[in-house]
Protein backbone atom coordinates (compact mmCIF):
# COMPACT_ATOMS: atom_id res chain seq x y z
CA UNK A 1 0.00 0.00 0.00
CA UNK A 2 1.44 3.38 -0.93
CA UNK A 3 1.65 6.47 1.26
CA UNK A 4 -1.38 8.11 -0.32
CA UNK A 5 -3.53 5.15 0.66
CA UNK A 6 -2.02 5.18 4.11
CA UNK A 7 -2.99 8.76 4.84
CA UNK A 8 -6.37 8.73 3.09
CA UNK A 9 -9.13 9.87 5.38
CA UNK A 10 -6.87 11.45 7.96
CA UNK A 11 -6.01 15.13 7.66
CA UNK A 12 -3.46 14.68 10.44
CA UNK A 13 -1.62 11.88 8.64
CA UNK A 14 -1.77 13.73 5.34
CA UNK A 15 -0.23 16.79 6.98
CA UNK A 16 2.60 14.75 8.50
CA UNK A 17 3.24 13.00 5.18
CA UNK A 18 3.55 16.41 3.53
CA UNK A 19 5.95 17.53 6.25
CA UNK A 20 8.12 14.44 5.76
CA UNK A 21 8.14 14.88 1.99
CA UNK A 22 9.33 18.47 2.38
CA UNK A 23 12.10 17.39 4.73
CA UNK A 24 13.28 14.77 2.26
CA UNK A 25 13.10 17.22 -0.61
CA UNK A 26 15.15 19.77 1.29
CA UNK A 27 17.38 17.04 2.77
CA UNK A 28 16.66 18.72 6.07
CA UNK A 29 17.38 17.13 9.41
CA UNK A 30 14.30 17.16 11.63
CA UNK A 31 16.55 18.22 14.50
CA UNK A 32 16.76 21.57 12.73
CA UNK A 33 13.24 22.35 13.88
CA UNK A 34 14.04 24.49 16.80
CA UNK A 35 10.93 23.68 18.76
CA UNK A 36 11.87 20.09 19.18
CA UNK A 37 13.90 19.77 22.26
CA UNK A 38 11.63 19.00 25.14
CA UNK A 39 14.07 18.89 28.07
CA UNK A 40 11.02 17.83 30.06
CA UNK A 41 9.58 20.85 31.63
CA UNK A 42 8.10 20.51 35.05
CA UNK A 43 8.90 24.06 35.91
CA UNK B 1 31.51 13.75 17.82
CA UNK B 2 28.07 15.00 16.82
CA UNK B 3 28.09 18.78 16.43
CA UNK B 4 26.10 20.55 19.10
CA UNK B 5 22.81 21.84 17.70
CA UNK B 6 21.03 22.76 20.91
CA UNK B 7 22.36 24.73 23.83
CA UNK B 8 20.42 25.12 27.03
CA UNK B 9 21.28 28.04 29.27
CA UNK B 10 19.85 28.83 32.70
CA UNK B 11 20.73 32.54 33.00
CA UNK B 12 19.41 32.86 36.56
CA UNK B 13 19.85 29.26 37.62
CA UNK B 14 16.84 27.78 39.39
CA UNK B 15 15.54 31.15 40.62
CA UNK B 16 11.84 31.54 39.94
CA UNK B 17 8.99 33.85 40.90
CA UNK B 18 6.61 30.90 41.25
CA UNK B 19 6.45 27.98 43.65
CA UNK B 20 4.82 25.21 41.61
CA UNK B 21 4.08 22.17 43.72
CA UNK B 22 5.70 19.69 41.33
CA UNK B 23 8.79 21.65 40.31
CA UNK B 24 11.71 19.29 39.84
CA UNK B 25 14.03 22.19 40.53
CA UNK B 26 12.64 22.85 43.99
CA UNK B 27 15.22 20.74 45.84
CA UNK B 28 17.90 22.99 44.35
CA UNK B 29 16.02 26.26 44.00
CA UNK B 30 17.43 29.46 45.35
CA UNK B 31 15.06 31.84 47.05
CA UNK B 32 14.28 34.97 45.11
CA UNK B 33 16.50 37.79 46.27
CA UNK B 34 19.66 35.74 45.83
CA UNK B 35 19.45 35.50 42.04
CA UNK B 36 22.83 34.70 40.53
CA UNK B 37 23.04 35.95 36.96
CA UNK B 38 25.24 34.31 34.39
CA UNK B 39 28.09 36.59 33.35
CA UNK B 40 28.43 38.19 29.95
CA UNK B 41 31.99 36.84 29.78
CA UNK B 42 30.83 33.24 30.22
CA UNK B 43 28.20 33.60 27.53
CA UNK B 44 30.69 35.14 25.11
CA UNK B 45 33.03 32.22 25.78
CA UNK B 46 30.16 29.83 25.09
CA UNK B 47 29.36 31.55 21.78
CA UNK B 48 33.02 31.52 20.82
CA UNK B 49 33.13 27.76 21.44
CA UNK B 50 30.06 27.26 19.30
CA UNK B 51 31.76 28.87 16.32
CA UNK B 52 33.68 25.60 15.97
CA UNK B 53 31.48 23.07 17.80
CA UNK B 54 28.02 23.88 16.56
CA UNK B 55 25.96 22.44 13.73
CA UNK B 56 25.04 24.80 10.91
CA UNK B 57 21.69 25.44 12.57
CA UNK B 58 21.89 26.12 16.25
CA UNK B 59 19.18 26.67 18.82
CA UNK B 60 19.79 28.36 22.15
CA UNK B 61 17.10 27.51 24.68
CA UNK B 62 16.82 29.80 27.67
CA UNK B 63 15.56 27.89 30.62
CA UNK B 64 15.31 28.06 34.37
CA UNK B 65 13.97 28.60 36.95
CA UNK B 66 12.32 31.53 35.25
CA UNK B 67 14.70 32.97 32.64
CA UNK B 68 12.79 36.24 32.19
CA UNK B 69 14.12 37.24 35.61
CA UNK B 70 17.33 38.05 33.72
CA UNK B 71 15.51 41.02 32.15
CA UNK B 72 14.79 42.30 28.66
CA UNK B 73 18.07 44.19 28.34
CA UNK B 74 20.04 41.04 29.12
CA UNK B 75 18.39 39.14 26.28
CA UNK B 76 18.66 42.00 23.78
CA UNK B 77 22.37 42.26 24.50
CA UNK B 78 23.28 38.57 24.51
CA UNK B 79 21.42 37.93 21.26
CA UNK B 80 23.60 40.61 19.67
CA UNK B 81 26.63 38.79 21.08
CA UNK B 82 25.56 35.67 19.19
CA UNK B 83 26.55 37.45 15.99
CA UNK B 84 29.99 35.92 16.46
CA UNK B 85 28.36 32.56 15.66
CA UNK B 86 26.31 33.97 12.78
CA UNK B 87 29.50 35.40 11.30
CA UNK B 88 30.62 31.80 10.62
CA UNK B 89 27.58 31.23 8.41
CA UNK B 90 25.60 29.39 11.07
CA UNK B 91 22.05 30.30 11.92
CA UNK B 92 21.05 30.82 15.53
CA UNK B 93 17.51 30.59 16.83
CA UNK B 94 16.50 31.41 20.37
CA UNK B 95 13.73 29.83 22.40
CA UNK B 96 12.69 30.64 25.92
CA UNK B 97 10.83 28.38 28.31
CA UNK B 98 8.80 30.59 30.62
CA UNK B 99 5.97 30.41 33.11
CA UNK B 100 4.45 33.34 31.22
CA UNK B 101 3.59 35.44 34.25
CA UNK B 102 6.05 38.22 33.42
CA UNK B 103 5.39 38.63 29.70
CA UNK B 104 4.55 42.26 29.09
CA UNK B 105 4.13 43.91 25.70
CA UNK B 106 7.81 44.84 25.85
CA UNK B 107 8.77 41.18 26.10
CA UNK B 108 6.52 40.37 23.15
CA UNK B 109 8.19 43.11 21.10
CA UNK B 110 11.60 41.65 21.97
CA UNK B 111 10.43 38.19 20.89
CA UNK B 112 8.94 39.45 17.64
CA UNK B 113 11.94 41.58 16.76
CA UNK B 114 14.50 38.83 17.41
CA UNK B 115 12.47 35.82 16.28
CA UNK B 116 12.57 34.34 19.78
CA UNK B 117 10.11 31.52 20.21
CA UNK B 118 8.60 31.30 23.68
CA UNK B 119 7.15 28.15 25.15
CA UNK B 120 4.78 28.65 28.04
CA UNK B 121 4.02 26.26 30.84
CA UNK B 122 0.25 25.93 31.05
CA UNK B 123 -1.56 22.98 32.52
CA UNK B 124 -4.87 23.53 30.71
CA UNK B 125 -8.07 24.85 32.26
CA UNK B 126 -7.95 27.19 35.25
CA UNK B 127 -8.68 24.63 37.95
CA UNK B 128 -6.02 22.20 36.70
CA UNK B 129 -3.39 24.89 36.25
CA UNK B 130 -4.01 26.71 39.51
CA UNK B 131 -3.93 23.52 41.51
CA UNK B 132 -0.15 23.32 41.10
CA UNK B 133 1.13 26.43 39.35
CA UNK B 134 0.98 29.09 42.05
CA UNK B 135 2.99 32.12 42.99
CA UNK B 136 4.91 32.42 46.21
CA UNK B 137 1.83 33.80 47.93
CA UNK B 138 -0.10 30.66 47.01
CA UNK B 139 -2.22 32.34 44.33
CA UNK B 140 -3.05 30.66 41.03
CA UNK B 141 -1.36 32.06 37.93
CA UNK B 142 -3.70 30.94 35.16
CA UNK B 143 -5.14 34.40 34.56
CA UNK B 144 -1.70 35.94 34.10
CA UNK B 145 -0.63 33.23 31.68
CA UNK B 146 -3.76 33.57 29.57
CA UNK B 147 -3.12 37.32 29.38
CA UNK B 148 0.40 36.55 28.19
CA UNK B 149 -0.99 34.28 25.47
CA UNK B 150 -3.29 37.08 24.32
CA UNK B 151 -0.34 39.49 24.18
CA UNK B 152 1.79 37.06 22.20
CA UNK B 153 -1.00 36.66 19.68
CA UNK B 154 -1.45 40.43 19.47
CA UNK B 155 2.22 40.74 18.54
CA UNK B 156 2.08 37.76 16.14
CA UNK B 157 4.62 35.80 18.14
CA UNK B 158 4.52 32.06 17.46
CA UNK B 159 4.60 30.08 20.68
CA UNK B 160 4.13 26.61 22.10
CA UNK B 161 2.71 25.24 25.32
CA UNK B 162 3.95 22.53 27.61
CA UNK B 163 1.37 20.80 29.80
CA UNK B 164 2.51 18.81 32.82
CA UNK B 165 0.36 15.75 33.41
CA UNK B 166 -0.11 14.96 37.08
CA UNK B 167 -2.50 12.56 38.79
CA UNK B 168 -4.96 15.45 38.90
CA UNK B 169 -4.98 15.67 35.10
CA UNK B 170 -5.92 12.04 34.58
CA UNK B 171 -9.63 12.34 35.19
CA UNK B 172 -9.81 15.64 33.29
CA UNK B 173 -8.54 14.45 29.95
CA UNK B 174 -11.66 15.53 28.08
CA UNK B 175 -11.70 18.92 29.80
CA UNK B 176 -8.05 19.38 28.82
CA UNK B 177 -8.63 18.47 25.19
CA UNK B 178 -11.70 20.71 24.98
CA UNK B 179 -9.60 23.55 26.40
CA UNK B 180 -6.92 22.96 23.74
CA UNK B 181 -9.55 23.15 21.00
CA UNK B 182 -11.36 26.12 22.52
CA UNK B 183 -8.15 28.15 22.70
CA UNK B 184 -6.86 26.72 19.45
CA UNK B 185 -3.46 25.81 20.80
CA UNK B 186 -1.41 25.09 17.70
CA UNK B 187 1.75 23.60 19.26
CA UNK B 188 1.88 21.75 22.53
CA UNK B 189 3.18 18.73 24.28
CA UNK B 190 2.09 16.69 27.26
CA UNK B 191 4.80 15.89 29.76
CA UNK B 192 4.30 13.33 32.50
CA UNK B 193 5.05 14.84 35.89
CA UNK B 194 8.46 13.64 36.89
CA UNK B 195 9.73 14.73 40.24
CA UNK B 196 13.34 13.86 40.65
CA UNK B 197 13.57 13.92 44.38
CA UNK B 198 16.98 13.07 45.69
CA UNK B 199 15.65 9.92 47.33
CA UNK B 200 14.60 8.68 43.89
CA UNK B 201 11.06 8.00 45.03
CA UNK B 202 8.19 9.35 42.91
CA UNK B 203 5.84 11.68 44.73
CA UNK B 204 2.12 11.06 44.97
CA UNK B 205 1.62 13.54 42.11
CA UNK B 206 3.44 11.27 39.66
CA UNK B 207 1.01 9.04 37.75
CA UNK B 208 1.71 5.35 37.30
CA UNK B 209 2.42 3.82 33.89
CA UNK B 210 -1.09 2.37 33.75
CA UNK B 211 -2.67 5.71 34.60
CA UNK B 212 -0.56 7.53 32.06
CA UNK B 213 -1.32 4.94 29.39
CA UNK B 214 -5.05 5.46 29.80
CA UNK B 215 -4.59 9.23 29.75
CA UNK B 216 -2.41 9.34 26.64
CA UNK B 217 -4.54 6.85 24.74
CA UNK B 218 -7.72 8.79 25.50
CA UNK B 219 -6.03 12.07 24.55
CA UNK B 220 -4.71 10.57 21.32
CA UNK B 221 -8.14 9.25 20.41
CA UNK B 222 -9.74 12.66 20.98
CA UNK B 223 -7.05 14.34 18.88
CA UNK B 224 -7.17 11.71 16.13
CA UNK B 225 -10.93 11.87 15.83
CA UNK B 226 -10.94 15.68 15.93
CA UNK B 227 -8.49 15.42 13.02
CA UNK B 228 -7.33 19.03 12.90
CA UNK B 229 -3.71 19.12 11.65
CA UNK B 230 -3.32 22.70 12.88
CA UNK B 231 -3.37 21.39 16.45
CA UNK B 232 0.00 19.72 16.79
CA UNK B 233 0.62 17.57 19.85
CA UNK B 234 4.30 16.81 19.63
CA UNK B 235 4.35 13.34 21.20
CA UNK B 236 1.63 12.10 18.87
CA UNK B 237 3.13 13.84 15.85
CA UNK B 238 6.43 12.09 16.46
CA UNK B 239 4.90 8.64 16.79
CA UNK B 240 2.95 9.19 13.57
CA UNK B 241 6.11 10.40 11.83
CA UNK B 242 7.62 7.04 12.65
CA UNK B 243 4.51 5.24 11.39
CA UNK B 244 4.99 7.03 8.06
CA UNK B 245 8.66 6.13 7.83
CA UNK B 246 10.09 9.37 9.20
CA UNK B 247 12.28 10.00 12.19
CA UNK B 248 11.31 11.28 15.60
CA UNK B 249 12.45 14.71 16.67
CA UNK B 250 12.06 15.17 20.40
CA UNK B 251 15.28 14.79 22.37
CA UNK B 252 13.88 12.37 24.95
CA UNK B 253 13.12 9.95 22.09
CA UNK B 254 16.73 9.73 21.01
CA UNK B 255 18.23 7.91 23.97
CA UNK B 256 21.26 10.15 24.23
CA UNK B 257 22.08 13.82 24.55
CA UNK B 258 25.02 13.93 22.17
CA UNK B 259 23.92 17.02 20.25
CA UNK B 260 22.89 19.00 23.32
CA UNK B 261 24.90 20.84 25.89
CA UNK B 262 23.77 22.90 28.85
CA UNK B 263 25.34 25.74 30.79
CA UNK B 264 24.30 26.88 34.23
CA UNK B 265 24.64 30.36 35.70
CA UNK B 266 28.04 29.70 37.26
CA UNK B 267 29.61 28.24 34.12
CA UNK B 268 29.19 24.53 34.80
CA UNK B 269 28.55 22.48 31.68
CA UNK B 270 26.14 19.52 31.68
CA UNK B 271 24.74 17.17 29.01
CA UNK B 272 21.28 18.70 29.59
CA UNK B 273 19.64 21.24 31.91
CA UNK B 274 17.79 18.43 33.59
CA UNK B 275 21.11 17.41 35.17
CA UNK B 276 21.75 20.80 36.76
CA UNK B 277 22.39 20.16 40.41
CA UNK B 278 23.71 16.65 39.69
CA UNK B 279 27.37 17.55 40.02
CA UNK B 280 28.50 13.99 39.37
CA UNK B 281 27.18 14.42 35.82
CA UNK B 282 28.87 17.77 35.10
CA UNK B 283 31.14 17.77 32.04
CA UNK B 284 33.38 20.64 33.09
CA UNK B 285 33.70 24.32 33.90
CA UNK B 286 33.55 26.90 31.14
CA UNK B 287 35.41 29.31 33.38
CA UNK B 288 38.58 27.23 33.15
CA UNK B 289 38.27 25.38 29.82
CA UNK B 290 36.94 26.00 26.34
CA UNK B 291 33.72 24.40 25.14
CA UNK B 292 35.44 22.26 22.47
CA UNK B 293 37.90 20.95 25.08
CA UNK B 294 35.07 20.13 27.48
CA UNK B 295 33.08 18.32 24.79
CA UNK B 296 35.99 16.12 23.76
CA UNK B 297 37.23 15.46 27.29
CA UNK B 298 37.43 11.84 28.53
CA UNK B 299 34.69 12.68 31.00
CA UNK B 300 32.28 13.78 28.26
CA UNK B 301 33.09 10.77 26.10
CA UNK B 302 32.59 8.40 29.02
CA UNK B 303 29.22 9.92 29.87
CA UNK B 304 27.96 9.69 26.33
CA UNK B 305 29.08 6.10 26.11
CA UNK B 306 27.28 5.34 29.37
CA UNK B 307 24.10 6.84 27.95
CA UNK B 308 24.46 4.75 24.81
CA UNK B 309 24.96 1.60 26.89
CA UNK B 310 21.65 2.38 28.61
CA UNK B 311 19.89 1.65 25.35
CA UNK B 312 21.30 -1.87 25.27
CA UNK B 313 18.63 -2.94 27.74
CA UNK B 314 16.06 -2.18 25.06
CA UNK B 315 17.64 -3.89 22.06
CA UNK B 316 14.91 -6.53 21.90
CA UNK B 317 12.07 -4.02 22.08
CA UNK B 318 10.18 -3.51 18.83
CA UNK B 319 9.68 0.15 19.71
CA UNK B 320 13.33 1.07 20.27
CA UNK B 321 13.45 2.78 16.88
CA UNK B 322 10.82 5.31 17.86
CA UNK B 323 11.44 5.49 21.61
CA UNK B 324 15.22 5.54 21.79
CA UNK B 325 15.05 3.81 25.15
CA UNK B 326 13.82 6.82 27.06
CA UNK B 327 15.32 10.02 28.40
CA UNK B 328 18.77 9.36 29.91
CA UNK B 329 18.03 11.83 32.69
CA UNK B 330 14.90 9.95 33.71
CA UNK B 331 16.87 6.71 33.78
CA UNK B 332 19.61 8.23 35.88
CA UNK B 333 17.36 10.13 38.27
CA UNK B 334 15.33 7.09 39.19
CA UNK B 335 18.01 4.42 39.14
CA UNK B 336 21.31 6.19 39.65
CA UNK B 337 22.61 4.76 36.39
CA UNK B 338 21.91 5.24 32.69
CA UNK B 339 21.15 1.52 32.45
CA UNK B 340 18.23 1.81 34.88
CA UNK B 341 14.77 1.09 33.45
CA UNK B 342 13.02 4.06 31.89
CA UNK B 343 10.26 5.17 34.25
CA UNK B 344 7.58 5.49 31.56
CA UNK B 345 8.58 2.47 29.46
CA UNK B 346 5.32 0.55 29.86
CA UNK B 347 3.26 3.64 29.14
CA UNK B 348 5.17 4.29 25.95
CA UNK B 349 4.83 0.70 24.78
CA UNK B 350 1.06 0.75 25.23
CA UNK B 351 0.75 4.09 23.49
CA UNK B 352 2.90 2.99 20.53
CA UNK B 353 0.86 -0.18 20.15
CA UNK B 354 -2.42 1.72 20.31
CA UNK B 355 -1.38 4.31 17.74
CA UNK B 356 0.02 1.64 15.46
CA UNK B 357 -3.26 -0.27 15.57
CA UNK B 358 -5.27 2.87 14.88
CA UNK B 359 -3.11 3.61 11.86
CA UNK B 360 -3.52 0.03 10.64
CA UNK B 361 -7.27 0.31 11.05
CA UNK B 362 -7.28 3.58 9.15
CA UNK B 363 -5.28 2.00 6.34
CA UNK B 364 -7.61 -0.98 6.09
CA UNK B 365 -10.75 1.14 5.71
Amino acid sequence: MNLEDHVAGSAILASIATELAKEREQRRCPCDDYENCDYDNNN
Amino acid sequence: MTPISKVLVTPVGMACNLACSYCYNSPFADPLGSVEMISVALLRKLYEGLTVSAAQKLTVIWHGGEPTLAGIDFFASTIRDQDVIRATGRTVHNCIQTNGTRLTDDWCVLFAKNDIRPSLSVDGPTELHDQHRRDRGGHGTHGQVMQAIARLRKHNVDFGLLVVVTRDTLSRVDALFDWIVEHHVSHLDLLPCFESNRDGQPSKRVPTNDELSEFFIRMFDRWWEHDDPTIRIRTFQDILRDELGGTTRVCSWRGNCSWIVSLNESGRVYPCARFHGFNDIALGELGTATLPDILKSPRAIELRQSMARGQEECLDCRWLRVCGGGCPFARYATGGTFSAPYAFCKMRQRLFEHIHLRCEASRDK
